[in-house]
């Protein structure tokens, strides 16, 4: 089993494998893409870094852990399980175990602002099937997404109703049980809760929205996990642990200066959270 | 550990309840739920004497939870001598809760 399974390829991410290297603990590094920092266009503030693109260093970065022998493995996380002492991860390509998991994944991004969204959150739009599909026992529901993460929502959803409506905003998709409306959305409505979704064609009826867009963001996943926030920002202590036991954070998720310098330092800080963590089991 | 209310036992811990009563809506299958849970008890000490602090199954009981409004989990409501004050939606931390109760 993996001593540590790090999520995000970011500095944050790399930094903390780096470091567990050199603790001598086994890190494998899952990353969908660059994130927000290939996005900026130079980084001119780094010690003894002369300026570079955002998307240089973090090249360089993966670059550097490859040749420590540490694993990075380009793929999409969509579902983490606790177990006791160990966490199951599965992602589009596998399934991993690993004793204790860094969410290293940035700031997560609103993934769908229509009108409507902040009314209507927690009111008839939900992020997460095992804590509010019960609600909708025998109801119609709408889910917006498409892909492995929405099938995996798709079969938490199934327990409580079959009668599901699948919205993909534009993106190509076929379902074999349930019907797919690629038309683009425009807004949430309601009045006191959800109680229709519009697209550019139709306005759809119904009692509640999932959303399971693209893959979970950090959000998502810590919401999953009952991984306490504030502000949309993962709460961690001087260990970069979370309220869940071997479940660490580091970097631009966790809040703070949105700055390379501290995600480097977070994500040392996390490796040695997670060494003293594995020292104490 | 909270003590779970239903709708056989709510009268008589809320509706004839004078003071303060704390109610979180869970589910069993809602992590978030889970990790509110201690903090929660936490509570429940801190504020001993003053606030009663009980949980409520929406799996087992959804009239209690249509009753209440709740469609999100996990929904913390606040009670004054039998009357909704207000509510809290999702998990927070200690200090936010403290915050946000504001006893």
């Amino acid at each position: 089993m993996i001593d540590a399974l790090i999520i995000g390829v970011g500095p944050a991410g790399i930094s903390a494998a780096i470091n567990l290297r050199k603790l001598n603990r086994t890190a494998l590094v899952i990353g969908k893409d660059y994130g927000q920092l290939s996005n900026l266009d130079v980084i001119d503030n780094l010690y003894g870094q002369s300026p570079i693109s955002g998307e240089k260093l973090i090249a360089k970065g993966v670059m550097q852990a490859k040749q420590l022998g540490i694993e990075v493995k380009s793929d999409v996380v969509f579902n983490i399980e606790e177990k006791i002492d160990y966490f199951i991860v599965k992602t589009t390509k596998s399934v991993y175990e690993a004793k204790t998991i860094l969410l290293a994944t940035g700031k997560p991004r609103v993934q769908i602002k229509l009108p409507g969204y902040d009314t209507f959150k927690s009111k008839g739009i939900h992020l997460c099937a095992t804590c509010d599909g019960l609600f909708y026992k025998n109801k119609k529901v709408g889910i917006i997404g498409s892909g492995s993460y929405l099938e995996q929502e798709i079969c938490t959803l199934e327990n409580y109703t079959q009668d599901i409506v699948i919205f993909t905003n534009g993106k190509e998709y076929t379902h074999s049980k349930y019907p797919v409306i690629t038309d683009e959305l425009i807004s949430f409505n309601g009045e006191k809760r959800l109680t229709h979704l519009q697209t550019n064609k139709e306005i759809y009826s119904l009692n509640g929205v999932f959303l399971a867009i693209n893959y979970p963001r950090a959000t998502e996943l810590s919401l999953k996990l009952g991984v306490i926030m504030k502000n949309d920002n993962i709460v961690v202590d001087d260990q970069m642990q979370t309220n869940i036991p071997g479940l660490f954070a580091a970097g631009d998720c966790t809040g703070g200066w949105l700055q390379v310098a501290k995600a480097l330092y977070d994500g040392f800080a996390a490796s040695y959270g997670i060494s003293n963590y594995l020292r104490g089991k | 550990m909270l003590f779970d209310l239903t709708k056989n036992n709510i009268n008589e811990f809320i509706n004839q309840s004078s003071g303060y009563v704390l109610v979180e809506f869970y589910s069993p299958t809602c992590r978030s739920c889970q990790s509110l849970m201690p903090i929660l008890e936490d509570i429940s000490d801190e504020f001993y004497g003053t606030l009663k602090v009980y949980k409520i199954n929406s799996e087992n009981e959804p009239d209690l939870a249509d009753l209440y409004d709740v469609f999100s989990l996990p929904t913390t409501i606040l009670f004054k001598d039998d009357v909704a004050i207000k509510e809290i939606t999702s998990l927070h931390s200690y200090d936010d809760m403290i915050g946000w109760l504001d006893l």
